[in-house]
């Protein structure tokens, strides 16, 4: 099943790139989180090593995931907790809203989670009848404004505290002031009330550990430990993939995700949760259920390709430092996931390559996720093959491919090539201006709409090449 | 052939498998790097260290040197956070402190979780304004306190209250958080994991506001501990 965006995504980023508001608040929070990355992870020394311990264990578990999967699995059964495994998106819907009618719940909270607003839970709540707050701070204000987030740490880095006042203040039934304190101050006994009074409590989950069916979450606000603490039923959901060998394995996670994510040494609350409370425990939920999903996962593992992919930990950070998430936004991806892996994971998990194949070019290739990633995903390379692959399919635009098979005919041999350089050199003087391009013909339109193309050197290298090869082969001693 | 055999039977075919591993997988790496393994700080190392860390975050700190001393200073904090009503853990190192009287005496009242008589402790801990824990272990590294959860031990009490104070002696120091993670793993071979575990480092806090940091959005607002030495 793949969802449609409503308008493709060259529409998507002409509206994002025209909200000023929202390109200075994604900088600034970006810049300030990238910041925070870089001197905590150089704080902590040897980032290389552990980026690579990452990847391993990562890996290890990913090409091994019936095992773990199965172990987990029949650990959280021993005890006591329910399994589903929901194989797409409408399902995990299903298997969350028959849990919902059997404990005839009227209030679900949730804390954080990825894969909930994945599947689109909430929706299906609402349509039938039950009431359900996204407890996260960012996630409650984007929830009233009836949006969706917009970066995976950050879900309201669009929205400014004006904004968020105004809409506050519309339910408090009073004007409130625009300073974070106070606002935070409202959303805290708002909140807290509806955490005493919820029937279920829904979580996400960071990692889970197969040998212990335990599931843990790095959280910052306490929500997470409240939706988990408070409600008699907890419910999480969980990515096929989201697993860890055993917790000893955790202690590289702890010192990768909250640095990369938000540059934290550690997030405030590291929460593990075993199941569901225990005898004579007089809090925690007495029941515990855990929706295992698959939704598109199966299909990248065991491609060579893309499997590393799974590897993910969602930590935000190739977001952050993305030039061209930092000019769009995460609204403009079209789904969920944001920013370079979203461009790599949403048209995967869809397996549509019709609808979302457009998603890879939603970047420079500069490198920087790459770079940035905690367990060194190769993204850009990704995002190449993921081209690759539209081509492949026959995707790509009829004009596309004849100008590439002219171009291939061209510069496949040498004196073509020469030629043609030579023919774009007497080009010059009509198009550039100042040493630079800033309005190609044809195809270079795209190209130059935001930027200047830097005009040809006005000798060619190969001719300089020429011209130096030959004086260094008269001669002169270097020594 | 339920759900999850088939998810499992589905995930091996596509790694090339013929039915899902039964048999553990060898690994060449576990847990953390090995030069971070060797990471090792001396007791009073981990006490600054913890300390160091605890305060950055906006945390209270003292080291005393006897439960008396650790008496002493609990009493003046909630003086001046102008307390009147506190929960604690039921927990026999806190029995032992003797602080219910000498709270008491201040005109404290103080509740302990699974004490309530017929009224819901959930209830007493969001009413509480301090809520008192005697922690199983600390991190020195990044400053964090680790809680079990049992019976006596509830996590209400070190999430609802606006204020969180932690008593511990400094052998409950670790220098990483590993080194807790080791022990999980033990419990758990021997089915002894409780419910819930928490890592617990600073305060409650959240950047969602035009990532302007605030703190106290759903749990604590101000962490205070006590080492005694
Ligand atoms: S791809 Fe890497 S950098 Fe991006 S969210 Fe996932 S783990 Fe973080």
């Amino acid at each position: 099943m793949s969802t449609h965006p409503a308008v493709p995504l060259k529409e998507r980023i002409r509206h994002a790139i025209a909200d000023e508001a929202l390109i200075q608040a994604v900088k600034k929070t970006t810049d300030k989180l990238e910041g925070g990355k870089l001197s905590s992870s150089e704080a902590l020394g040897n980032w290389e090593q552990w980026r690579e311990q990452g990847n391993r264990i990562r890996s290890h578990v990913v090409a091994h995931l019936d095992y773990y999967l199965g172990q987990f699995i029949e650990n959280v059964k021993k005890r006591g907790g329910h399994v589903h495994v929901a194989d797409n998106a409408k399902q995990a819907v299903e298997i969350f809203l028959q849990i919902a009618k059997g404990k005839n719940a009227k209030s679900v909270l949730k804390s954080k989670s990825m894969v909930s607003e994945e599947v689109h839970v909430n929706k299906a709540l609402e349509d039938n009848g039950v009431k359900v707050i996204e407890s996260d701070l960012g996630e409650y204000i984007i929830q009233l404004f009836g949006e969706a987030p917009s970066h995976i740490i950050v879900p309201a880095i669009h929205k400014n505290r004006f904004q968020i006042a105004d809409k506050f203040s519309e339910i408090a039934g009073e004007q409130l002031t625009h300073d974070t304190p106070t606002l935070t101050a409202f959303a805290r006994q708002v909140l807290r009330k509806e955490f005493l009074e919820a029937d279920i409590g829904v979580s996400g989950s960071n990692f889970a550990i197969a040998e212990s069916g335990s599931i843990v979450m790095f959280t910052n606000e306490g929500n997470g430990r409240m939706v988990t603490t408070l409600p008699p039923v907890h419910v999480a959901f969980m990515g096929m993939e989201r697993l860890l060998p055993s917790f000893e394995d955790l202690e590289t996670f702890v010192n990768l995700l909250p640095r990369s994510a938000t540059g934290q040494k550690i997030t405030s609350y590291v929460s593990v949760i075993n199941g569901a409370r225990q005898e004579g425990d007089l809090d925690g939920a007495q029941e515990f259920h855990v929706i295992i999903v698959d939704n598109g996962r199966t299909n990248i593992l065991g491609d060579e390709e893309f499997q590393e992919v799974l590897n993910c930990i969602r930590c935000g950070a190739c977001l952050n430092v993305c030039p061209v998430y930092r000019h769009i936004g995460g609204h403009a991806y079209g789904d969920v996931y944001p920013g370079p892996i979203g461009a790599v994971i949403t048209p995967l998990l869809k397996n549509d390559f019709e609808t979302w194949g457009d998603l890879p070019y939603a970047s420079s290739l500069c490198g920087a996720c790459t770079e940035a990633c905690p367990v060194q995903i190769p993204l850009h390379d990704m995002l190449v093959k993921l081209r690759a692959k539209k081509v492949r399919l026959g995707l790509t635009p009829g004009w596309e491919r004849t100008a590439f098979r002219a171009w291939k005919g061209m510069f496949g041999k040498a004196n073509r090539y020469k030629l043609s350089i030579k023919a774009a050199q007497m080009m010059i003087p009509f198009l550039a201006k100042e040493g630079y391009i800033e309005k190609g013909p044809l195809n270079m339109m795209g190209w130059t709409h935001a930027r200047h193309f830097p005009s040809p050197a006005k000798q060619t290298f190969r001719d300089q090449w020429e011209r130096i090869s030959g004086e260094l082969k008269g001669g002169g001693n270097h020594e | 052939m339920n759900k999850e055999q088939a998810l499992l039977q589905r995930i091996a075919n596509r790694l090339g498998h013929s039915e899902p591993l039964k048999e553990k997988p060898q690994r060449d790496v576990i847990g953390a790097p090995d030069f971070w393994r060797e990471y090792q700080l001396s007791l009073d190392e981990k006490i600054d260290r913890f300390s160091e860390s605890w305060r950055a975050l906006t945390g209270i700190v003292e080291v005393v040197d006897s439960p008396t001393a650790a008496l002493t200073v609990l009493k003046n904090w909630l003086q001046s956070e102008q307390i009147s009503r506190v929960i604690r853990w039921n927990h026999p190192e806190l029995d032992n402190l003797g602080l219910d009287g000498e709270l008491q005496g201040q005109g404290v009242k103080v509740d302990i979780w699974g004490k309530g008589g017929n009224f819901s402790m959930k209830e007493i801990a969001n009413e509480a304004e301090a809520g008192i824990t005697w922690v199983d272990y600390a991190v020195a590294d990044t400053g964090t306190l680790a809680l079990f959860s049992s019976a006596g031990k509830a996590r209400s009490v070190s999430l609802l209250p606006p204020i969180h104070i932690s008593i511990f002696r400094a052998d409950q120091l670790v220098t990483r958080i590993g080194e807790i993670m080791v022990k999980l793993d033990e419990m758990n071979r021997k089915q002894g994991l409780p419910a819930g575990v928490n890592f617990i480092t600073g305060p409650s806090r959240s950047a969602d506001i035009e990532n302007d940091l605030s703190i106290g959005v759903h749990g604590p607002k101000k962490v205070y501990a006590i080492i005694i030495r």
